[in-house]
């Protein structure tokens, strides 16, 4: 009983020396487990014309071809298209060969003196075993390479759906608002104080869902890593500024006072202006909310050693138990059902605030105790720390 | 009187956009696709153009690119105006020349105020 069942395989067989050639042909008759049917040629011009991709699961070369040299001919079949192991034969010897043999993708090398059926033998059996995992690597990669453009075009189309949605939602919206907002200005004529009452509610009920929507384009942007900055010098008290203005008068009816502590001396930081708009709007809108009197305080820090600016906004609210202050930061949480109901929205503020930290390299956490309030805090790189890295 | 033009496809965002033009006293010139938009500001020659980006048949940014592309139009003031998140559009407009890029919904006095003042007549909002 033979160990190893005999394969059937196609050859080429290429040396200038009619004597080695013979050799090598019978030699290549005497192996066990491969049954090759070789094409010999002692031109390298012949072999060249008798080849096409796929006729050969082996090639076997001489390093010199007369014209041309075994390495050189290896190139000319890898420009016709060849994936065969190609083994080279020859009588010189030297390391230099060797590597540069094997750097320009040979399979394998045989000096001439120690060719014989056994070494012929296992020089074969591991150029085709090596090709055929080759070309299975090749294949998975392929596949592979197809599931990822498969899984980035369902990437683009989710995003592109959510923008879909986005926009068919808030034109009607627009149009929505738009009319309250005129009558509301009394271009339709004047309006009682009930009236203006009654659709300040409708107006800031369509703002709210301007808001959500726009939650739901960051997180599916976060989701298809799609957020993109536009990163500009500029001074953290600018939006801290614009957040201030735009959240006083819901403070100012609660009868809280925002007290903000921006140094002059701050540096200028790396930063996206609206972006950072949004974080410092939402953790004050969230100070605003949960606070029911006193102050909430925006203080800003450098932290000298490292180039870094710090923001806090602390509120007089009830406070984060450590449980919930894991949470927080999740989507979609809303800690109670009553907090849900004070601060309205998808509960998308705080993961999308710090997703927008994080894409400015900085982080944002809270400190809290409860009953005692809470402080959230975030950082953004100083523009010459930017400027630095990038040089 | 100054006449701004509307290219705007949802026709009561256009309405909208009217009323509180005309209450400060412009001519407004409506037309709810870039094609109708292109004819009207060739035979009006308009102050100003608010181009909404997405519409049927054409985008708020080829028109622009039109009327840049026409002498007489080509210093028409355009003000953008859109519902849609896509990213890079705010570039884009300001890639068109551009003097504004507002978001749906708009706040209207910030675009009455963009327009006042693009056409000089912010002395006469006081």
């Amino acid at each position: 009983m033979s160990v190893h069942a005999t394969r059937h395989i196609r050859g080429l067989a290429l040396d200038d020396s009619p004597g080695d050639l013979a050799l090598l042909k019978r030699h290549l008759s005497q192996l066990e487990t491969w049954q090759v049917e070789t094409d010999c040629f002692d031109d390298p011009n012949d072999a060249l014309k008798a080849f096409a991709p796929g006729r050969y699961d082996v090639i076997l070369v001489d390093y010199r071809l007369g014209t041309m040299t075994g390495l050189e001919l290896h190139e000319k079949l890898l420009e016709l298209g060849n994936e065969a192991p190609v083994i080279l034969l020859t009588g010189m010897s030297g390391e230099e060969l060797v590597s540069v043999a094997l750097g320009a993708g040979i399979s394998d090398y045989l000096p001439k003196v120690s060719i014989n059926p056994s070494s012929l033998e296992r020089a074969i059996g591991n150029a085709v075993e090596k090709s055929r995992m080759q070309l299975a690597l090749r294949q998975r990669q392929a596949a592979l390479e197809e599931s990822v453009r498969a899984l980035r075009d369902r990437n683009e189309e989710i995003q592109s759906f959510y923008h879909t949605v986005a926009h068919e939602l808030k034109t009607p919206l627009t149009g929505a608002r738009e009319f309250v907002s005129i009558v509301l200005d009394g271009l339709a004529g004047t309006l009682t104080e009930q009236q203006v009452e009654y659709l300040e509610v409708a107006k800031k009920n369509c703002d709210q869902m301007v808001t959500c929507i726009d939650d739901m384009i960051d997180v599916s942007r976060f989701e298809t890593g799609k957020l993109s900055l536009t990163l500009e010098p500029l001074s953290i008290e600018d939006p801290i500024q614009q957040a201030v203005s735009a959240w006083a008068g819901q403070a100012e009816q609660k009868g809280l006072e925002i007290e903000v502590d921006c140094p002059r001396d701050i540096p200028t930081v790396m930063g996206d202006d609206r972006r950072l708009f949004q974080v410092i709007s939402n953790l004050l809108s969230n100070a605003v909310k949960f606070s029911e009197e006193g102050a909430v305080r925006i203080s800003v820090t450098e932290r000298q050693e490292s180039g870094w600016v710090e923001t806090s906004v602390t509120d007089t609210g009830r406070g984060i138990s450590p449980w919930n202050q894991k949470r927080i930061f999740d989507r979609l949480t809303q800690t109670t059902e009553e907090d849900a109901a004070v601060s309205g929205g998808l509960g998308l503020g705080l993961s999308i605030a710090r997703e927008l930290v994080k894409a400015h390299g900085g982080t944002l956490t809270v400190n809290s105790t409860v009953g005692q309030g809470s402080t959230f805090t975030f950082t953004v790189p100083c523009a010459h720390l930017v400027a630095t890295s990038a040089s | 009187m100054k006449k701004i033009l509307i290219v705007e496809d949802d026709e009561d965002i256009s309405n909208a956009m009217a009323i509180r033009l005309r209450a400060s006293g412009f001519k407004v010139l409506v037309a709810h696709d870039a094609l109708t938009g292109m004819t009207l500001a060739l035979s009006e020659r308009p102050d100003l153009a608010v181009l909404d980006i997405s519409m049927p048949g054409g985008n708020g940014f080829q028109l622009s690119d039109s009327m840049n592309d026409l002498p007489p139009l080509a210093n028409i003031p355009v003000i953008f105006v859109t519902a849609s998140k896509r990213p890079h559009l705010r570039e884009q407009a300001e890639g068109c020349g551009a003097v504004g890029f507002f978001e749906k919904p708009y706040d209207s006095v910030e675009l009455l105020g963009l327009i006042d003042r693009v056409l000089g007549l912010e002395a006469n909002s006081f």
